[in-house]
């Protein structure tokens, strides 16, 4: 059921998505063919389209349009969390708590497997949403794609991996302390929705009231076990910085799995659409 | 011939009395197949209970009866039909009575009239 | 399998202070087609929405087929809402194989021949269908399925008598016929002659439970003209009638 589930969000994600990825990415192309300045890769920059080569030298209109595409760049990593944000909400708030409720809560399953299925959806819309932001970026970049794919420099990474092997893992660990710590963020948005249902009126104030109220509850916590010496007993335990990451992890996952349980709890229990 | 339903009596009531009248008047004529009880719901716009206890009563009168493959037959029996024929005609009469003794005509004027209409 | 369908004992529901059912006692069996008859703001709707768990009681118990609500009776319960449910994307194709994955008693070339029969292109866009087509693909996906109980709120409120009949037709020749059907209506005329039994609900409360056919013989008038009589009466004690 829960695959069927996220085949029917994964559907609906794809329908939203399908113009904003592929515009993304031809935006990132389009702006280095008019800002294609060589602010990084200085002199060696140079682009053939058709007939004609791009070979701009320095100056201060290249520097100005330098500051233009780290703006640009800015932009696109703005544009691409807030985008991630807007989803996260509105998958949920519209698809579980709005008119769309009506077809998701009497289908025969489990209130807990429709959340999942939201939170599974939101996490690949931002891998996905990081993975292009990354890739517009590399394409607006006046890099020389030619040396991007140079068999040398992938030669240099691997032999730096190799002196320094665990860099791979630690990688992985980032990534996935980055992928708990934003599931942590929308459940947080999931349950402060949810409390926001409870009142029978004025949701959406009462949501945001509960937003701001978890996120305060969360970080006098927070401080709550720094103060008790958090810090001292992770670094008196005998493990490396591995350890000390997944540590990390598996502390961040326990509010994930409370507040995954709270929001399943309400929408069981608690559900009135009206 | 559509089907009229009036607000004062029980649905199948009236469905059976214009089953009955359907069968007498030949438009379901001795010994054939009546639509199944489904069909003959949807061209009523009823629900297929009531028409389906119009369709027990009519068996009851002996108009009509089960048959071993599916569905029900017209009786063929001319004397049932003729009994069911003689009633309907009693219904009308009464009508015309009642009708004329609404304008204040005994059933012996009322009588009169008929008669003097058809000479 | 438990002989009632619906039973529900003290149902109450409130919002805030305000109870839009209280104390509602109901046994509804199966192979029926029923009625759930009030003006506005009887508490209909809060009714069909508690069988089918988008609300939750305040107080009192309900089962359907014996089960309290929950996926077990949400597979058996076919629900058209009072209002669109369906996402912005989505095309009515997408919709029944969504209908297809969940639910077992759905028969999709039904629900594809109903479509035809609308004259209903199944590949296109919903949301540039006009209200009543949209309503009709939403009949079509309710009525495809063989389910133990359809919840229909309102299916002939604001539409045309041309199109009333055809609602009720489609839901004539389609319906599961050991199945219950549950219609909620304030419009009792045109749908008097499809239902076996009649609920009336005033003020969140069951006034009378009973056959159209018992009510005519007893009270020698339609359905309609008795509720007429009801709630026309004002002010009236709930309860017993």
């Amino acid at each position: 059921m829960l695959l069927k589930l996220l085949k029917y969000d994964l559907r609906s994600m794809w329908k939203q998505f399908r113009v904003i990825w592929p515009a993304a990415l031809i935006l990132g192309l389009v702006n280095r063919f008019i800002f294609g300045a060589p602010t990084i890769y200085d002199g060696s920059f140079s682009l053939v389209v058709g007939n004609y080569t791009f070979a701009p030298n320095g100056g201060a209109f290249t520097q100005w349009l330098g500051v233009i595409t780290m703006f640009l760049f800015f932009g696109v990593f703005v544009a691409m969390v807030l985008v991630s944000f807007i989803f996260v909400i509105t998958r949920f708030y519209k698809g579980l708590l709005g008119d769309e409720g009506y077809l998701m809560h009497t289908l025969p399953v489990r209130s807990w497997q429709l959340v999942l299925s939201k939170l599974v959806c939101a996490l690949v819309v931002t891998v996905v949403n990081a993975i292009v932001g990354v890739l517009a970026l590399v394409l607006m970049m006046p890099l020389n794609w030619t040396e991007l794919f140079d068999t040398e420099l992938w030669r240099m990474i691997l032999r730096a991996l190799a002196k320094h092997p665990d860099t791979l893992l630690y990688f992985f660990e980032f990534c996935a302390l980055f992928l708990t710590v934003f599931t942590l963020g929308a459940l947080v948005l999931y349950l402060s929705m949810s409390i926001g249902h409870l009142f029978s009126s004025r949701r959406v104030l009462m949501s945001v009231v509960a937003y701001f109220g978890l996120n305060i509850l969360g970080s006098t916590l927070n401080n709550l076990i720094n103060r008790l010496g958090f810090p001292r007993w992770l670094a008196g335990l005998p493990v490396n910085s591995h350890g000390e990451l997944w540590i990390s992890i598996g502390l961040t996952l326990i509010p994930v799995v409370l507040m995954f349980l709270a929001t399943s709890w309400i929408l069981t229990h608690k559900l009135n659409l009206e | 011939m559509d089907w009229k339903l009036s607000d004062d009596r029980p649905i199948w009531l009236q469905l059976s009395q214009q089953l009955a009248r359907r069968i007498v008047t030949g438009i379901y004529p001795p010994g054939s197949r009546l639509p199944s009880v489904r069909e003959l719901a949807a061209a009523a716009g009823v629900n297929p209970n009531t028409m389906q206890r119009a369709l027990a009563q009519l068996e009851q009168d002996g108009l009509a009866k089960a048959d071993r493959t599916a569905g029900r037959l017209v009786t063929q029996d001319t004397t049932i039909l003729e009994a069911v024929r003689t009633a309907e005609a009693q219904i009308v009469i009464n009508q015309y009575f009642d009708a004329m003794a609404e304008l204040g005509y005994s059933q012996q004027e009322a009588a009169l009239l008929l008669r003097e209409e058809l000479k | 399998m438990s002989e009632q369908l619906i039973t529900c004992q003290g149902l109450t529901k409130a919002y805030g202070h305000k109870a839009a059912l209280s104390g509602v006692d109901l046994e509804v069996g199966r192979g029926r087609i029923v009625g759930l008859l009030g003006p506005n703001g009887s508490g209909k709707t809060t009714f069909i929405k508690l069988l089918c768990g988008l609300l939750q009681p305040t107080a009192g118990t309900l089962e359907v087929a014996g089960q309290p609500i929950g996926p077990a009776t949400k597979s058996l319960i076919s629900y058209l809402p009072d209002r669109m449910y369906f996402a912005d994307w989505m095309r009515a194709v997408d919709l029944f194989d969504l209908f297809r994955d969940f639910y077992r008693d759905f028969d999709y070339s039904k629900a594809l021949a109903m479509c035809a029969s609308l004259g209903v292109e199944p590949g296109d866009r919903l949301k540039s269908m006009s209200k009543g087509t949209k309503e009709k693909v939403q009949l079509a996906l309710v009525m495809a399925r063989r389910a133990q109980l359809y919840l229909l709120d309102e299916p002939i409120a604001g539409v045309d008598p041309a199109a009333r009949d055809f609602i009720l037709h489609t839901i004539l020749t389609n319906y599961n016929e050991e199945g219950t059907v549950l219609i909620s209506t304030h419009l009792i005329a045109d749908i008097e002659k499809v239902l076996d039994e009649a609920v009336f609900l005033k003020a969140g409360q069951v006034m009378l439970h009973n056959s159209v056919d018992n009510i005519r013989e007893n009270e020698g008038k339609s359905v309609d003209a008795l509720f007429r009589e009801i709630f026309r009466a004002t002010p009236m004690e709930g309860g017993e009638f």
